[in-house]
């Protein structure tokens, strides 16, 4: 049987792979900058990975909000005010980067990295919250308070550290699939009307 | 059009190396948690005990403004009989004596800090001269962490005696707005001092000496 712990659980091992993928990638990106081989690794796997990078950050973003709203609309966990904040964060990535994905547009992380960025910090703080309580007001609220951890799986994986891990993740990927020839991100891009509607007559 | 189709172009032929890692880490995330927690399914909880319902009598106390003045200053606490997880009954009314009553919430981390602080305060001091000390166990919820309340006070091995209030009212009639929630009732049966949030062991010796003496 399915149960909010399955799930609960499911979400957290899927999250440490997150934390796995994101840590090996940017050990990566530190280590391309003195070794000439790691250099070679990394441009070889941003070759492999720029095609899919929206794609696979929508995964992460879809995977992370289906999974938010099983916790409030089935399992009934009440959202608080700061997991309203990284909703807003999350919820937009999953459609922004649907669309990216099917116009395998890698231009995407210019509008969907700043999203996460900003929502990053939200979860980092509501994350340290559930482990320093007083860091808040020093008193719950009744209803739905920031401070109410609803599971703890493997010790460490909460609610706000899944949503953190998850942006990051969707950061790492988009920016190590940007269409990123540095002439392009300095130079406005070429004019083209060959997509733009027609202006009123 | 040219850069979308170059693209995909780019992506023909490619290995189906990531998609068979990506099926391959949902599985096998689901696979280990489904085992996991397939013995772990809860027993339903006893309702009865953990549900009482408090009796409250007397005017509700207005709400704790976040700022300013507490308009339930010198206003009569409403009394409340209820059971303790035991079973007992427990009654907090007008008998002449000081009190100090804690709302306590099981989910509530502010909560769980102050039981154990309390305690060994208790422990260490003996109970507060000329002062009755109550709890009452409220915003009660299986759903929450930390459920059964009635095990975590046991745990904690919470002197205190407890009124049970299964369903928020007596909280309600307190003017309740935060966890812990303190009221400090005088030996008239009037408020003396409310107080959502955790109190200091130092500070709230210092209320209780000020209450009993």
């Amino acid at each position: 049987m399915i149960t909010p712990r399955t799930v609960s659980l499911f979400l957290s091992l899927l999250t440490v792979l997150a934390n796995a993928a994101v840590l090996t990638l940017v050990g990566l990106g530190l280590l391309a900058r003195v070794s000439p081989s790691a250099r070679a690794t990394l441009a070889r796997l941003r070759e492999a990975v720029r095609p899919s990078a929206p794609a696979l950050a929508w995964l992460v973003a879809i995977t992370a909000t289906l999974g938010s709203l099983y916790f409030s609309e089935v399992a009934h966990f009440v959202p608080c005010r700061l997991c309203w904040y990284q909703r807003i964060g999350m919820y937009p990535l999953a459609v922004i980067l649907a669309v990216a994905a099917l116009r395998q547009d890698a231009g995407v992380w210019r509008y969907a990295v700043p999203l996460a960025l900003v929502a990053m910090p939200i979860s980092a703080y509501h994350y340290a919250l559930e482990w320093f309580p007083s860091l808040d007001a020093g008193a719950c609220d009744p209803s739905a308070p920031c401070t109410l951890v609803w599971f703890r799986e493997l010790g460490f994986v909460t609610l706000p550290f899944m949503a953190l891990s998850a942006f990051a993740l969707i950061v790492t990927l988009l920016l190590l699939g940007r269409d990123a020839s540095p002439s392009e991100i300095a130079a406005p891009p070429p004019v083209s009307f060959e997509h733009r509607p027609k202006e009123t007559r | 059009m040219s850069r979308r189709s170059d693209r995909a172009a780019g992506r023909s032929g490619r290995p189906l190396l990531l998609p068979v890692l990506l099926v391959g880490a949902f599985a096998l995330a689901g696979v280990v948690a489904v085992l996991a927690t397939q013995e772990s399914a809860e027993p339903p909880a006893s309702k009865s005990a953990a549900f009482s319902l408090a009796v409250v009598s007397g005017t509700p106390l207005p709400a704790l403004p976040e700022q300013g003045p507490d308009p339930a200053l010198g206003r009569p606490a409403p009394s409340l009989e209820g059971v303790a997880f035991n079973g007992q009954t427990v009654r907090i009314g007008a008998d002449g004596r000081p009190k100090a009553i804690v709302f306590l919430a099981h989910w509530c981390p502010h909560c769980q800090a102050e039981v154990p602080t309390v305690q060994a305060w208790l422990d260490a001091n003996g109970r507060p001269e000329g002062v009755d000390l109550y709890s009452v166990a409220t915003a009660i919820d299986p759903s929450r962490p930390n459920y059964p309340p009635a095990a975590w006070l046991d745990r904690e091995g919470w002197s205190v005696p407890v009124v049970v209030d299964g369903d928020g009212r007596a909280a309600r009639a307190y003017g309740l707005t935060g966890f812990p929630y303190w009221v400090f009732v005088g030996a008239d049966g009037t408020v003396v001092e409310r107080r959502a949030g955790r109190i200091p062991s130092g500070e709230l010796q210092s209320i209780l000496e000020r209450l009993g003496g």
